[in-house]
């Protein structure tokens, strides 16, 4: 092996290791009460491996799992027994003919059109309004932990994905839990 | 009878599983296909039967080593289960992996055959047909928008929404809405969507037409349906905006919905070739791993079952080879295995009934011996049994005391090699060889031989046995000393004679001695001097002799009367220290004494015992040569014989010594070799000493002299 060639090694391995990881975080939530229901407003970093934005360009659709909880955090046994524990889910495709991305939300039917790869981070990065209680009104003088966290439905994919997404850490897409406390 | 019961080759616990294994591999092979409603369950399935593949790995494994430690053990049936299992591993390894092999082949093949070039490009054509039909109308109606932009340009807001109906009429159908670039909506015209209030553009559409970009989109609405969305500036000072928004035919919109589709799953299904190859073969190669493992599984199991009865058969024979004759073994089948079992527990049954009836035999002539060795040992006689090669195979303890031998040592000799052994028996053997070789059935000879103690006077009897053609195969030899029976009747005889002589000769002495003095009384004064004087010598000749006859009977008398005898405890020591004082020096004789110190007493009369003294010392007196300076020795000591203590006396001299003809009956009366004296003194000393218990020998093994040996049994401690 030449110099040449271990440099061009050393430099790839460099441009690799200084390559944002793939990975979702959770960078900020709140909870918005309006005088009917309580609003979850959140801001998530989505960032998709290659080999995932390689599948979704090639007409794989992805499911994100966005999972919400509101627990009871004064007693012993209140993490058994959260107050409210939601997951919405919304399919990510590609439509080559518009060439342009769709966010359909499955529970609600809406289908959101996007034209690029960046928008479409964007627009999946803002949760915005999104009803997770019938009132923000909680019981007083209690501690409340809200926990947001979103991840890639590995099961919703297509069953010849499943075993390499499960071996593989490319598809293994999922943000650590965000807990804020929220005051009753 | 033991209750038998034949079992299935698996029971029930293992057909279930073998069940349930191939149920979940029949769901996982419909659920790897994608269109299968088990799809959901598929990694569950995976997971499951990769669970179960582990499962019966770590079985089957630890068969494998239970199986190799049974081999490094040694145990029974070990190497024949390993060889079947081998066998039938690769029995269906070889046709699984033929079917393995080519299943992946077909896979990979057909998996491959799906996608063509052509297909491939079909599709991207098809689908760029489609965006330019679209872009096509697009731009068309673009153009149109922009022509409308134009005629509406100058018109006054009042009158635009009049003059936007007006074009509306003249263009395609669609919905034409003016706005500010507030957002004001200044005039609109159509309906087709229905919805009062108009579908306004995104902010970001807004942003590309106020750069100066006109915009068009294709957007869907409804379910299925298209429309195109054109945003355009009018100009004018007014700064307002033309959107247009035309519904794509549904015919157009059905025909590109569908190309996209087929497009959509054809790309779906060329990115996940690879991931369907590896998935088909992931589930075939579990299919066949979780087959092949159970497989093996129950061949271990099967092949114990079938090697179980070998097995049992193995470690029975080698309990069998071990004496454990009531090995029983359990018969599990009624197969040629279970008749191999039955036929084997007969044979044990046999095997321990012989042995039973052999170890009672072996009891019976145990105990036959034991009472025959009794017997024998309890014998006085010595019996010798001998084989056909004339060698010892039995001898008693009697044969110690008879034959001066030791019978432990003797047993294996032949009769020969006993004469080598003890040299005083190799006349005794040549004699007993010769009357052997005679094979006459029943025998009886007197052998009379010197031992170490002497002459002994043996009664040898023989017995030969012969087997049933009648081969002569050995014989029995008794042994019986009859010394002490030969000497007692000689002794018998003895004072019989004295006896005799006491009464017969005795009685006429006394008138005989009277007579011949009456007539040297009445005749010698009436005879001449001449014939007085030889009356007188003729007279004291009768008395003489008549007076020695008497001395003669008398002795003879006191050695046949009966013996009075006065025990007491005697000092032995002391007594010979008083018998040697009475022969000073001037008698002739000289005296060395050696006496162990401490002595124990003996009982005896000290009168008779010091007579037996005084008879041997005047014998070896009388014994010696005219001129010859006597030396006597005497020693005392204690002795152990035949767990008794005796005193030994030993008494030597330095005189001629005992002639050989009159060694063996020195004891008896009138056997002397001196001119003088009666020929009693050693006979009352040998009575004497047996009075008392004890015995006395001659020293035959003396080199000088005459040796005389007592032995007086001691009082015993108490």
């Amino acid at each position: 092996m030449n110099l040449t060639a271990f440099a061009a090694i050393l430099a790839l391995l460099g441009a690799e290791q200084s390559a944002p990881a793939a990975g979702f975080a959770v960078t900020g939530a709140s909870l918005r009460s309006t005088g009917y229901a309580c609003l979850l407003t959140a801001s998530v970093d989505y960032r998709f491996s290659p080999a995932v934005i390689e599948a979704l360009q090639h007409g794989v659709p992805l499911t994100l799992a966005i999972h919400f909880s509101l627990e009871n955090r004064s007693g012993h046994h209140a993490a058994d027994n959260p107050l409210a524990h939601l997951t919405r889910r919304l399919q990510v495709s590609f439509h080559p003919l518009t060439r342009a991305y769709r966010v359909a939300y499955p529970d609600t039917g809406v289908l959101e059109h996007v034209a690029t790869l960046t928008t479409l981070i964007e627009y999946l990065g803002s949760i915005r309004d999104w009803p997770v209680l019938s009132s923000c009104a909680l019981p007083p003088g209690q501690v409340w932990q809200a926990s947001l966290r979103v991840s890639l439905d590995i099961e919703a994919l297509p069953l010849p994905l499943r075993p390499i997404a499960y071996l593989s850490p490319d598809w293994h897409l999922e943000s650590p839990p965000y807990p804020w406390r929220v005051a009753g | 009878m033991a209750r038998r019961r034949l079992k299935p080759p698996l029971n029930l616990s293992l057909l279930g599983l073998f069940l349930a294994i191939l149920a979940s591999l029949y769901l996982m092979s419909t659920a790897t296909q994608n269109a299968s409603h088990l799809g959901p369950m598929y990694s569950g399935l995976l997971l499951i039967n990769t669970l179960a593949s582990v499962v019966l790995l770590g079985l089957v494994g630890a068969n494998v080593y239970s199986l190799s430690r049974q081999i490094r053990k040694r145990k029974a049936g070990s190497s024949l289960t390993a060889r079947m299992v081998i066998l039938f591993t690769l029995l269906t390894l070889a046709p699984a992996s033929v079917v393995f092999y080519f299943s992946m082949q077909f896979i990979q093949q057909s998996i491959d055959s799906w996608f063509d070039v052509r297909i491939d490009q079909a599709m991207e054509d098809a689908l760029k047909l489609g965006q330019a039909a679209l872009d096509e109308r697009m731009r068309a109606v673009l153009k149109e928008t922009g022509e409308l932009a134009l005629h509406l340009r100058d018109i006054p807001e009042s009158l635009l929404a009049v003059r936007l109906d007006e074009l509306r009429d003249s263009s395609q159908d669609g919905d034409l809405t003016v706005f500010s670039k507030q957002g004001r909506i200044v005039a609109l015209s159509g309906g087709q969507s229905g919805s009062i209030i108009p579908d306004l553009p995104e902010i970001g559409i807004l942003l590309q037409v106020r750069q100066g970009k006109s915009y068009v989109g294709l957007e869907p609405y409804a379910t299925n349906r298209r429309q195109i969305r054109v945003l355009v500036a009018m100009g004018g000072d007014d700064s307002l905006y033309l959107q247009a928004i035309y519904a794509v035919p549904v015919r157009l919109t059905q025909l590109a919905e569908t190309v996209e589709a087929a497009y959509l799953h054809y790309r779906e299904m060329t990115f996940l070739r690879r991931s369907l190859k590896f998935t088909f073969s992931l589930t075939l190669s579990l299919v066949l791993l979780l087959s092949l493992l159970a497989a093996i599984w129950a061949a271990f199991l099967s092949i114990r079952r079938i090697v179980a009865p070998v097995r049992h058969l193995a470690q029975g024979t080698r309990a069998v080879a071990a004496g454990h004759y009531e090995k029983r073994l359990r018969v599990k089948s009624r197969d040629e295995l279970g008749f191999l079992v039955e036929s084997f527990n007969t044979m044990t049954e046999c095997i321990a009934q012989a042995r039973d009836e052999a170890h009672l035999s072996r009891q019976q002539v145990e105990r036959q011996r034991s009472y025959l060795e009794t017997i024998l040992a309890n014998l006085s006689s010595a019996v010798l049994s001998l084989d056909a090669h004339r060698r010892i195979l039995t001898v008693n303890q009697a044969a110690d005391v008879i034959l001066h031998i030791r019978h432990e040592a003797c047993v294996g000799l032949t009769v020969e090699g006993l004469g080598e052994t003890y040299p005083h028996l190799v006349e005794l053997m040549q004699r007993l060889t010769r009357l052997l070789t005679r094979e006459t059935a029943v025998w009886q000879e007197e052998m009379p031989y010197t031992g170490p103690r002497g002459r002994q006077e043996l009664f040898c009897r023989g017995t030969s046995l012969l087997d049933a053609e009648g081969v002569w195969q050995g014989a029995v030899v008794v042994f019986d000393d009859v010394t002490a029976l030969i000497q007692a009747q000689r002794d018998a005889a003895w004072s019989e004679v004295a006896r005799r002589l006491a009464h017969e000769i005795k009685n006429p002495l006394t008138p005989i001695q009277l007579s011949a003095e009456r007539l040297q009384h009445k005749l010698a004064k009436n005879l001449e001097p001449a014939d007085a004087d030889m009356l007188e010598r003729a007279t004291r000749t009768i008395v003489q002799q008549v007076e020695a006859m008497k001395f003669m009977v008398n002795a003879f008398a006191e050695y046949a009367k009966p013996s009075v005898t006065q025990p007491q405890n005697i000092d032995m020591t002391g007594l010979i220290e008083q018998v040697v004082a009475l022969y000073p020096p001037p008698s002739g004789l000289e005296f060395v004494l050696a006496m162990q110190p401490g002595l124990p007493c003996i009982a005896g009369d000290p009168v008779k015992l010091r007579q037996v003294l005084h008879n041997l010392i005047k014998n070896a007196q009388e014994a010696m040569q005219t001129g010859t300076p006597g030396l006597i020795t005497i020693t005392a000591a204690l002795r152990d014989d035949n767990r008794r203590h005796w005193l030994e006396i030993y008494l030597q001299d330095n005189g001629p010594g005992i002639s050989r003809e009159h060694l063996d009956r020195i004891f008896e009366p009138y056997v002397t070799s001196k001119t003088r004296g009666t020929g009693l003194g050693l006979a009352i000393v040998k009575k004497i000493i047996e009075e008392h218990g004890g015995t006395i020998q001659v020293d035959a093994q003396t080199a000088t002299g005459a040796g005389f040996r007592i032995r007086l049994p001691v009082i015993p401690a108490a």
